[in-house]
């Protein structure tokens, strides 16, 4: 209500670009980063009162078939931006997780360049993420980005478990490793488990035939419960503006931690002065 | 509890009903209260009394329980098992039972006929009815960075809560329990629902999570969350916004 009253109000922050800014998440031990300008949010030009579908439906088309704009598309991009492409793929993962769908790595064929998830109740597209890479190696890239997003090394072991004999791939989070998916042996690769602010994760990722068959999550934080409702409910619209200190007419104060010593102090100086002033012995 | 509580009845004079409340409140400080060594709170905490104890009270029971499930619906994030308390165990259910005694003291009042109140438990309140010229009440936010002023003003008619979590007065008291590092990203996180327990650990949530805790937020049917960023950015949601005046 009265939305107008402030025309700064009702600037719509797209709830992708939100996930993307995430920086790279810090490891457990150390302090959380300060904020810095360039983690702040991004306000997107359009689409302030899209309902939920048609906001999905446009992040799908955005990034159906090419690359997204704004995404990762200059060469090495995927590189330099290694976190965005992570957080993707944990939003992409996310989905597949809680909401059951089919994860549709969209062309297994290699002639695309996109995954696309699915809500299968619906039918509506629900991420797309297009990379330069062909299908296999994007599936690929996504999964180790996800499992090493903390990690600034940005290496991860990557054992292959059906080979018992034992070599062990090592996958980085760049592309150019996994860009050699004619040669990847058949069996299920477990990725190493990671920590972010919300919990571990890991995943693991079957190949056949040289390509990805399947992406299993192994564990991810609180799969099964609130994350569900969360992918379940409309994201919401984040809508940011410059506060400025104001008086108002109000019948309390949300936020007033007072020190409560003092608080009382000078409330009872008050009560006192009051009964003095009143003739009444404190 | 080391907090104050303001009590605005609209319609009452019964002094008797606000003693009530105030021995309530009393009650609940003798018996939660972390800061006194024989509380049966710091006795949990030390270990001299376990949870299943045929003397714990139902009420402890209730908000261990409650404390339990936020534990796992917050990620871990809002664990009252892992934070230092001031009697020096790692236990402190201060931040859900101050808003879980107001939640209680607002029922006690439904239960005597009066609908139209306003708590205010050391900046978490909680709304009945509508205000003393039946309008919706007034809410405001204070301003991180201006304790006199505020940053938003928000109304409602109840029942309704709205709590706040942030650096205030008292610096950066609050820890993210998962790695022990003060909060940063935000100034303060402000929750608006039904019941003020919740909307109370949620608020501490959001504030630990940061924007991103909005999204978090969003699958709690009910809720609805705004924050202000250290460098005095307010982020809202549209349904947040839909309580705001200014």
């Amino acid at each position: 209500m009265n939305t107008s009253r402030n025309p700064n109000r009702r600037q719509p922050i797209d709830p992708l670009l939100q996930q993307r800014r995430q920086a790279p998440a810090t490891p457990r031990s150390a302090p959380l980063p300060p904020p810095t300008p360039a983690a702040r949010p991004r306000v997107a030009a359009a689409g302030a009162s899209a309902d939920a579908d048609a906001r999905l439906a446009a992040l799908a088309a955005r990034g159906n078939g090419k690359p997204a704009a704004g995404a990762a598309t200059k060469p090495g991009g995927r590189r330099t931006k290694p976190a965005r492409a992570a957080k993707l793929a944990a939003l992409a993962l996310s989905a597949v997780t809680t909401l059951g769908l089919a994860g549709l790595f969209a062309g297994q064929d290699g002639n695309t360049d996109s995954i696309q998830l699915t809500n299968s109740a619906t039918g509506v597209p629900l991420i797309t993420i297009a990379t330069t890479a062909t299908t296999a190696t994007t599936a690929a890239t996504a999964t180790t980005s996800t499992t090493t997003a903390t990690t600034t090394a940005a290496a991860s072991a990557v054992s292959p478990g059906a080979n018992a004999a034992g070599s062990t791939t090592v996958a980085t989070a760049a592309p150019t490793v996994a860009a050699a998916p004619a040669g990847v042996i058949e069996g299920t690769y477990v990725g190493a488990s990671d920590s972010n602010r919300w919990g571990v994760v890991q995943v693991q990722v079957v190949y056949s035939g040289g390509q990805v068959s399947d992406v299993q999550i192994l564990q991810y934080p609180n799969a099964d419960n609130k994350s569900v409702r969360i992918n379940q409910v409309a994201l919401p619209t984040l809508i940011s503006e410059a506060i400025s200190s104001q008086t108002a007419a109000v019948s309390t104060v949300s936020g007033a931690t007072y020190t409560s010593n003092s608080y009382k102090i000078s409330l009872q100086s008050a009560i006192d002065a009051a009964k003095t002033a009143s003739g009444i012995s404190a | 509890m080391g907090t104050t509580v303001s009590i605005d009845i609209v319609d009452s004079h019964d002094r008797s009903l606000i003693d009530e409340l105030v021995a309530w409140f009393h009650e609940v400080d003798a018996v939660f209260s972390p800061y006194k060594e024989c509380s049966p709170i710091s006795r949990l905490g030390r270990g001299e009394l376990a949870p299943t104890d045929a003397g714990i009270s139902d009420d402890i029971r209730e908000v261990l329980q409650r404390c339990s499930e936020l534990a796992e619906d917050t990620q871990g994030v809002f664990d009252v098992w892992s934070l230092p308390s001031p009697n020096g165990t790692r236990f402190d259910p201060c931040g859900y039972v101050k808003g879980w005694s107001v939640q209680r003291a607002a029922r006690l009042l439904h239960a005597c006929g009066l609908a139209d109140f306003c708590l205010n438990a050391g900046g978490d309140v909680m709304l009945g009815g509508r205000d003393h010229g039946d309008k919706p009440w007034r809410v405001g936010i204070r301003h991180p960075a201006d304790p006199m002023g505020l940053a938003m003003v928000v109304q409602g008619t109840g029942p309704l809560a709205v709590a706040t979590s942030g650096t205030y007065e008292r610096g950066a008291h609050i820890v993210d329990p998962r790695h022990g590092q003060p909060i940063t990203e935000l100034a303060s996180a402000t929750v608006i629902g039904p019941d003020l327990a919740d909307a109370d650990a949620f608020a501490t949530t959001l504030y630990v999570m940061g924007t991103e805790g909005l999204y978090w937020l969003a699958g709690h049917p009910g809720y609805c969350g705004a924050v202000i960023t250290s460098d005095g950015q307010l982020i809202a949601t549209e349904e947040f916004n839909t309580y705001r005046v200014s």
